[in-house]
């Protein structure tokens, strides 16, 4: 357990390492492709709500990316 | 990149702040750097760090789905079972953003969902298989969910406080959480850092089911992590970390396990008292601008102190197509190994008349891997102003500044024991491992 | 949230204010501000006024003491000699004697002689400009702001309204724009750029949230004498009117002052050169070749052809 969440740090980590040095800054103005509601990581609130519940409750897995979230007893 | 310009660049002045000059960017061009840093130079022209704009147009969003899972194949279902058939659940989802002020809003989650049908209690054997064994009596249920989000947005973030309150008949919980988020680099990078807690409350009821608890409760605390990056013009991604410790009475009081000695008859479900998750979870979206498509890409590793780890895969494409119509088909692969304490059936022989401490018979625990499959059209009446230099514009859509966007989706979820990354024995597959589909229909308007 | 349009005239084009703002009584502050602020400029930059600082300058051409300018004026005019100096003398404020000699309403070609004569009276580097002194030392010469004054107006009305509160909203001065800040919803204001052959149709739509966007055409004016065509883009280095450029170039940068300036030097190069001058700059654009093909960054528009758009807009006002 601890081994995996060492591993899952030093990942995060190199990642984001990685991502700030070889970026490329994208300026404000030309942010009009990331804007697209079908480039967002979640592009439709309900339906993400909707599937993280249906797959926490039929799975082991807790649903990521986003925080918080409530329990209810389908679980 | 003008090579010629190499010997110049030591002089041009660098135009990018702070932040950015920490990051080996593209050099701008000399010309254009003399041009801007000229054109800075001029008073009250510099423009224009603004605050991560807040919603400034309230959103109401309804939707409706109906989620059936499939019932149970003959040959995994026991025979003394008194039905094949399975959950089904009614919900219904309205959200509503609302901007109280130029720098907060509110967003209002509400949920009702009616739940009917039976589900796994045990597993058993017969005629040399493993079968399912349905809960008697048919489940009636209904859960309200409500959710309440502030923000409070500033010039380099927002921040998020929620507060959550679930109810059904034999639960309650209560959550409570703190997000904010961070934008650097020219909002080329976002930090998201969230802490989360909940209290349940159990009383379970109903169907003469050896219940074994009357009260309990649980509480939980997550935490969350996320970094997001432009990588260019029509890419980003993301990755984030997620953390749960849960603690009290996981168990689940509705299921029991059995002994392949019939004779012993069945034990509850008893699980331990806390529980450790954890998962990384990277996501790729990028737009292609020629065919108006963005793909996006989705991968989370999960493992938790029980034992199971699992990965989760998932690819979508998104097509508009006339501006108005996007059609969506996404795949999802998942597989997870089993909970170390999961055992379908005790084995009798083996345990030689003692009781495992820790025992689960719920296919959720089990070995297994599922697809699914989805696709989702969307019609989106939005208002598009067109502005055509000191001439006219347009307002197209539903009617002037209202946007409709509608959706209709349907899913489609198989799990089946072979299914997963690594094989699962006959006898350790779960005869009660589901699979649903899901239609739903989503109506959001912002005014 | 409200949304209000003003048109007006300013700087001898149409204008236009497009401004969304929380209520009624902010909106207006606001477009007051801005209207003020237009009007200063003007008032201030305009060789048609005789009481503004620019016929203040003109008038003291041939004086050695000439004219001690203020700090706006004086970054202006450093910004003009950078920009003289990186387009090797394409961008010359001291140029506008030429329109003397040149009139388009008389379709007539001037001579070499008379050209020559007016080239005596222009040229950026014999005018002497040391902060905060301005010195035009031969009687004639002429200093016009009006090449640059419209662009800076555009990002200083943008400011001015950003100042006054509005996040969203677009300025428009006869046609050079600058974004105060996108839709409520985020979503980029869509610009249609004429067609260059087909006045009446958008050839393509640039999407901005943010930035200035100015276009440079040599269709506004012309006149045909025996068969050739002239454009009114004259060539401060030569007198001439250039006419082997490209049909019209928009280009998008940060502050509309350096879009527009950089189109108007794209538009006195040679059709291929210009191409790649701009590809060099690194500044999104649009360009129309004199045969009506498009060259330029693709990414940044919305080729009118490639996509049937459900609007039916068309009519495109000058730009």
């Amino acid at each position: 357990m601890m081994r995996s969440i060492r591993l899952l740090v030093a990942a995060a980590i190199t990642l984001a390492a990685l991502a700030s040095t070889g970026c490329v800054a994208v300026k404000p103005w030309e942010r009009d492709l990331l804007a697209r509601r079908d480039m967002g990581f979640e592009p439709d609130g309900l339906e993400a709500a909707r599937e993280a519940h249906i797959y926490w409750s039929k799975e082991a897995s807790m649903p990521g990316g986003s925080g918080g979230g409530g329990g209810c007893g389908c679980n | 990149m003008d090579r010629r310009d190499e010997t110049d660049e030591r002089l041009a002045p660098p135009v990018e702040d702070d932040l950015t000059a920490a990051f080996p960017l593209p050099r701008p061009n000399k010309t254009l750097t003399a041009l801007a840093t000229s054109a800075l130079a001029l008073p009250g022209i510099a423009g224009s760090a603004r605050a991560d704009a807040p919603i400034e147009r309230s959103s109401a969003s309804f939707a409706s789905s109906y989620y059936r899972e499939d019932d149970v194949e003959g040959k995994r279902l026991s025979t003394t079972s008194s039905t094949d058939e399975r959950y089904e659940v009614f919900a219904q989802q309205l959200r509503f953003d609302i901007p109280t002020s130029e720098r907060t809003d509110i967003g209002i989650d509400i949920l009702y969902e009616e739940m009917s049908g039976a589900s796994p209690w045990f597993v058993r054997n017969e005629g040399g298989r493993r079968v399912v064994f349905m809960s008697g009596a048919t489940i009636e249920d209904q859960r309200t969910d409500v959710k309440l989000d502030l923000d409070y947005y500033m010039e380099t973030g927002k921040d998020t406080l929620s507060i959550g309150y679930s109810t059904e008949r034999d639960y309650e919980s209560v959550s409570f959480g703190l997000a904010t988020e961070r934008n650097f680099n020219d909002k080329n990078t976002t930090v998201n850092v969230a802490l989360g807690a909940n209290f349940d409350e159990i009383e379970p009821t109903g169907g003469g089911t050896n219940l074994r608890v009357v009260s309990d409760h649980k509480w939980a605390v997550t935490a969350f992590a996320g970094f997001s990056q432009v990588l260019s013009r029509a890419a980003i991604a993301q990755v984030t970390l997620n953390y749960k410790h849960s603690d009290g009475f996981l168990d689940d009081p509705y299921k029991q396990v059995a002994f392949s000695d019939t004779s012993r008859g069945n034990v509850s479900d008893a699980r331990p008292h806390d529980k450790e998750q954890v998962s990384v979870l990277a996501r790729y979206r990028h737009h292609f601008e020629d065919i108006e498509g963005s793909l996006h890409l989705d991968y989370q590793f999960y493992a938790d102190s029980w034992s199971v780890v699992s990965h989760t895969a998932e690819v979508g494409w998104y097509q508009t197509l006339w501006d108005m119509f996007t059609i969506a088909p996404s795949f999802r692969y998942y597989s997870q190994s089993q909970a170390d304490f999961y055992e379908p059936v005790l084995n009798a022989t083996l345990l030689a008349g003692r009781t495992p401490t820790l025992r689960t018979s719920d296919y959720r625990l089990s070995p297994y891997g599922a697809f699914s499959g989805r696709i989702k059209f969307e019609l989106d009446l939005e208002d598009v102003l067109e502005y055509e230099a000191t001439g006219w514009r347009e307002r197209v859509g539903f009617s002037d500044g209202v946007d409709l966007l509608l959706s209709v989706a349907y899913e489609r979820y198989f799990s089946d024991g072979h299914l997963g990354l690594t094989s699962v024995g006959e006898f350790d597959q779960n005869p009660g491992l589901v699979s649903f589909q899901v239609v739903s229909i989503t109506l959001n308007g912002r005014f | 949230m409200l949304f209000d349009r003003f048109r007006f005239r300013a700087m001898g084009s149409p204008c236009e204010l497009a401004l969304y703002a929380p209520n009624r009584e902010d909106l207006e502050r606001a477009r007051d501000a801005a209207c003020r602020e237009i009007a200063r400029l003007e008032t201030k930059y305009s060789r048609y006024r005789e009481d503004s600082l620019a016929s203040r300058i003109n008038r003291s051409a041939g004086t050695p003491e000439g004219v001690e300018v203020d700090e706006e004026t004086a970054a202006l005019l450093d910004f003009a000699a950078t920009a003289f100096a990186e387009s090797d003398g394409r961008f010359d404020p001291t140029s506008g004697v030429l329109r003397g000699i040149w009139n388009f309403h008389a379709d007539r070609v001037p001579d070499r002689k008379e050209i020559d004569a007016a080239l005596r009276l222009v040229g950026w580097s014999k005018l002497h400009w040391e902060r905060p002194r301005l010195v035009l030392p031969v009687a004639g010469m002429e200093l016009d702001f009006g090449g640059f004054v419209k662009e800076y107006a555009a990002d200083r009305v943008a400011e001015t309204l950003r100042q006054a509160g509005l996040a969203h909203g677009l300025v428009d001065l006869g046609g050079d724009m600058t974004i105060v800040g996108p839709h409520p919803d985020g979503s980029p204001w869509r610009i249609g750029i004429r067609d260059p052959r087909a006045p009446s149709e958008a050839i393509a739509r640039i999407a901005l949230h943010e930035g200035g966007l100015a276009t440079s055409g040599d269709y506004e004016r012309c006149m045909i004498v025996d068969g050739v065509r002239y454009s009114h883009l004259l060539d401060p280095r030569n007198g001439e009117s250039f006419r082997r450029g490209p049909a019209c170039i928009s280009v998008r940068a940060p502050h509309c002052l350096v879009a527009g300036v950089t189109a108007t030097i794209a538009m006195l190069h040679e059709e291929t050169e210009a191409e790649s001058f701009l590809a060099t700059l690194g500044l999104d654009h649009l360009g129309i070749r004199q045969d009506g093909r498009c060259f330029g960054e693709a990414r940044i528009v919305e080729v009118a052809a490639r996509r049937p758009r459900r609007s039916r807009t068309t009519a495109i006002g000058r730009l």
